[in-house]
């Protein structure tokens, strides 16, 4: 297999006011992250807001520069590719399908507009590629010369993807496309997005905090915690047997429709680090119910487990 | 129809055109505010056909005669005619053409310079928007009368004069409200899919956030107007602004104000159609902004 | 019924818009006892907030309430005056909402939010009502608990909000809690701990608990009664293990199929879906709501669909098995 994408050592800071008098801090959303993407495959990223997820997509979708660290795109650095050539290779889907939209464009010139920034084609053939594409998402062509407002959130969602094939690009960046639509909605444009990944060979990164639609689509999964991943793995390994105990907890959390079950205990604790003043060490120590002496003055390594990588002292056979 | 079809909900949706006119005209304020502002603009347009005598011709024989429905008044002079004995009428109508003159290059003078200014901020963020947050401060620090005033005095008052000092002074408003607006427009998602796309700012700017922009700018702008016709009244009243023979509305309520005691029309007629111009713009204004409103969308 | 603490009876919501009436709710009827939790499940725009607002006569100026029957402990609500029904909300029945922070007052310190309804409600001086306040927030789980009295809204994080909001909920202990969707804008770890928390309190306290959520997830863990709504009507109604075991409604069925079951629906597998969308409300509705979106629907739905029943389980449609 080959790696289409590939992260190393990327880190994104912002400057966060405190107030007015004190000292400007920095706040690392994103901390070192290595991650390679391999073609086709759907990489899933979970972890609670505030873990960099977001701000992780941005970067791969060049809308971010790093801070430190390097993206390559097949081989070659994403600083040294021009915005309108990774556009056609890295697309992304936004969370919310009633912001994604310019309220002022009509469907069909949502869809287009990738075309006509990239002076592809005559307008009549950008409209017709338009209505195929829409085709292929399942939208009715009567919906082309409408604007945003007047489609449900589950059809805006479905332009949103229309918007982002309609270059043939090879990598998607799902932001959380599916946490703004009812459950109803949602099993349709996962369908859709695993359709047409079968159907064009396409490769996701799919972020989201519900693990259950991760664990359904995703391949592969990294788990994210302030700014950092903690654990990696083929999807079935990591829903089966996580190594990491925030993973475990993650996993303990989900709430399936399933009577009689209860609410699970996650023994996490309430407190979620202040991310400006992240803690020392392991940063997930003070919520960790394994935590030991080692957890609060190292930080561990993402070391290779045999079927997977994690990020705790607790696979690592030196401690 | 029988009830035997399994759809609900099959009633047709109105058409966009059918919806878009019904907003339209569902506005009360905007059809009376933009028939009362297109009336005026036509007047203006053809006042030369309209007139009923030469603006500035003089007639000292006939000197301040009542309009028509005066005792007095005749057909002759439907509206009078003023101290010098000018028809009333015809300098009414040629006046209007000055004050939509003034407020539509005042307008488009400072808007450019505010939008500009206003979607740089907003769009960049960091030191652009310091720059222009400093310089909407310095200028707002400068009141628009006296420096109006002082540049006239200096200069010479003359039409293009006075359009050129309102326009370069007008433009605070156009700035701090872009700026907002951008702000907002910035941070959606659908700004940042268009950059994933690869576009340019400029079309970014342009394409994207400009039109999502424009109900607020067409507010500004309205308002801007009303306000730049008002400041030009009041500095023709001065006697620095438009200067005579020209029919300015401003010049005619300052050339009339010694008479207001004996030939009240003289004031009440330019006074009215001024107040009525500026109601036009705003109502129109208002209208604009309820039907280009998101929530309408 | 006796043992219920809320009883509704044919309630009803309308609200007037420029195309017509909207019917919100539609005739709908439940009943909640002390210590047991009704979750009300439906998508966005199936009534579900709206009921909870018409419950608590919080209604939007736009919206007209109509009930045959709206008993709170044996008493009529819809004969209270605005007067009589301030005194039972925030004391008797009280209501959280989904996003703590716009709940809460940015300009007020929690213990001023806290403190507030008690002391107006008990009549409690000062220190009465300081000491139930932290009394309450050690009970939801907030360490340090007099000294977060003193900080406001902003300074906590978004789980601490909405415990404080549960805590707020509690200080006049309710006999009634409708909570609107109180886990959504949590991260799922911390949903976990606010469900648990809830229940707990439920259990401990003899609560009513009204939860109002699209999270089927959240209906199957908590739930002792469910109530389905979809299109303003409640559609299915039953025990928990009823609803998610043997779903009799379509809709039901739709829905609990939509969602990826670990370990039992296959990875990449294709999900239920339900076609469609959500018919408007605007006007005069006839027959069956869902029929647009259903794959069993015949002729006969295009009129009123027929209740059925099999002990506490109650549905509305002309399946009667399947």
């Amino acid at each position: 297999m080959t790696a289409l994408m590939q992260a190393e050592g990327v880190t994104r800071s912002f400057n966060v006011n405190a107030g007015m008098f004190r000292r400007k801090r920095t706040l690392h959303a994103v901390n070192g992250v290595d991650l390679a993407l391999e073609k086709g495959e759907v990489l899933g990223i979970v972890g609670e807001s505030g873990c960099g997820k977001s701000t992780l997509a941005r970067i791969l979708l060049g809308l971010l520069p790093p801070s430190t660290g390097t993206i390559r795109f097949g081989g070659e650095d994403l600083h040294l590719l021009k915005r309108r050539d990774l556009a056609r290779q890295v697309q992304p889907v936004f969370q919310d399908p009633y912001s994604s939209l310019n309220p002022r464009r009509t469907i069909a010139s949502i869809v287009a507009f990738p075309l006509e920034v990239h002076k592809i084609g005559s307008p009549a053939g950008r409209r017709r590629k338009a209505l195929e594409i829409m085709d292929l998402v399942g939208l009715p062509a009567r919906f082309a010369d409408r604007y945003p407002g007047e489609l449900s959130g589950g059809q805006r969602q479905r332009v949103a993807i229309a918007r982002a094939l309609v270059m043939k690009p090879d990598v998607i960046v799902c932001d959380e496309p599916t946490s703004a639509l009812d459950v109803s909605v949602q099993s349709q444009i996962l369908n859709l997005l695993l359709d047409l990944r079968n159907e064009l060979g396409l490769t996701y990164v799919f972020i989201s905090h519900n693990l259950g639609v991760v664990e359904h689509i995703a391949t592969r999964v990294a788990v994210m915690y302030l700014g950092r991943v903690v654990e990696l793995a083929e999807t079935q390994t990591l829903f089966a047997n996580p190594r990491h105990p925030y993973t475990r907890a993650l996993l303990d959390s989900i709430l399936t429709p399933e009577p009689g079950l209860g609410v699970p205990e996650t023994g996490l604790g309430l407190a979620f680090p202040d991310p400006l003043n992240p803690p020392s060490g392991c940063a997930f120590h003070p919520r960790c119910p394994l935590a030991f002496e080692a957890c609060r003055s190292v930080a561990p390594k993402l070391l290779d487990t045999g079927k997977g990588r994690a990020a705790c002292h607790l696979v690592d056979p030196s401690f | 129809m029988t009830d035997t079809s399994l759809s609900l909900d099959l009633a047709m949706e109105p058409t966009a055109g059918a919806r878009m006119r019904k907003r339209l005209f569902g506005q009360k304020s905007l059809v009376l505010g933009s028939g009362l502002l297109l009336l005026i603009m036509l007047v203006a347009l053809f006042a030369p056909l309209l007139a009923t005598h030469d603006p500035y011709a003089q007639d000292l024989a006939h000197r301040t005669v009542p309009p028509f429905w005066y005792a007095k008044g005749s057909l002759e002079h439907i509206l009078g005619t003023d101290n010098l004995g000018r028809d009333y009428f015809s300098r009414l109508l040629y006046g209007a053409r000055i004050s939509l003159l003034i407020g539509l290059s005042v307008m488009v003078i400072s808007g450019i310079i505010g939008t500009t200014l206003g979607l740089l901020a907003g769009y960049f963020g960091g030191k652009a928007d310091l720059l222009v947050t400093f310089l909407v401060t310095t200028r707002l620090a400068m009141p628009v009368m006296l420096v109006a005033l002082a540049v006239v005095a200096m200069v010479g008052g003359s039409l293009p004069v006075i359009v050129l000092v309102l326009g370069f002074l007008k433009w605070d408003r156009f700035a701090v409200v872009m700026r907002s607006a951008t702000q907002q427009a910035r941070a959606l998602d659908y700004v940042a899919a268009a950059e994933a796309v690869g576009a340019s700012t400029p079309r970014i700017i342009l394409g994207e956030i400009l039109p999502n922009v424009l109900p607020q700018l067409i507010v500004v702008a309205t308002l801007e107007a009303a306000s730049a016709i008002l400041l030009e009244a009041s500095l023709s009243f001065l006697g620095l602004g438009v200067q005579p023979p020209l029919p300015s509305w401003g010049l005619m309520i300052s050339e009339a104000k010694n008479y207001m005691f004996f030939s009240f029309w003289l004031i009440a007629i330019p006074g009215t159609m001024l107040a009525l111009l500026v109601l036009a713009i705003n109502l129109a204004g208002d209208g604009l902004r309820d039907i280009f409103a998101p929530e309408g969308r | 019924m006796s043992g219920a603490l809320l009883q509704v009876e044919g309630l009803s919501v309308d609200i007037k818009t420029g195309a017509g009436t909207l019917h919100a709710v539609r005739d709908i009827s439940f009943s909640v006892k002390r210590g047991e939790t009704l979750c009300i499940v439906g998508e966005s725009g199936c009534g579900k907030s709206m009921t909870s607002l018409a419950i608590m006569d919080l209604l939007p100026p736009a919206a007209k309430r109509s009930a045959r029957q709206l008993l709170f402990a044996g008493e009529d609500l819809t004969r209270k005056t605005a007067g009589q029904l301030n005194t039972l909300r925030g004391n008797r029945m009280a209501m959280i909402f989904q996003e703590p922070m716009t709940a809460l007052n940015p300009a007020y310190t929690i213990g001023d939010q806290l403190m507030e309804g008690y002391r107006r409600h008990k009549h409690a001086s000062v220190a009465e009502a300081r000491e139930r306040a932290v009394f309450l927030l050690n009970k939801v789980g907030i360490a340090a608990a007099g000294d977060r009295l003193g900080q406001y809204p902003h300074q906590l994080s978004g789980g601490l909000r909405q415990r404080v909001m549960i805590a707020m909920a509690l200080m006049c202990g309710p006999e009634l809690v409708i909570a609107d969707e109180p886990t959504t804008a949590l991260d799922v770890t911390i949903q976990a701990q606010i469900l648990r928390l809830l229940a707990e309190l439920r259990e401990e306290l003899g609560i009513a608990l009204i939860l109002i959520t699209h999270d089927l997830g959240v209906v199957a863990r908590i739930a002792d009664q469910v109530a389905v709504m979809y299109a303003g009507e409640i559609i299915e109604q039953g025990g928990a293990a009823d609803i998610f075991r043997d779903p009799r409604h379509p809709y039901t069925r739709g829905l609990i199929d939509c969602i990826p079951l670990p370990g039992k629906t296959r990875p990449g597998e294709k999900l239920g879906i339900i076609p469609g969308v959500v018919p408007s409300l605007v006007g005069e509705i006839k027959g069956c709501t869902f029929r647009d979106r259903c794959s069993h629907a015949e002729m006969r739905c295009s009129a009123a669909a027929p209740a059925r029943q099999v002990q506490n389980h109650s549905w509305r449609c002309i399946l009667e098995d399947a």
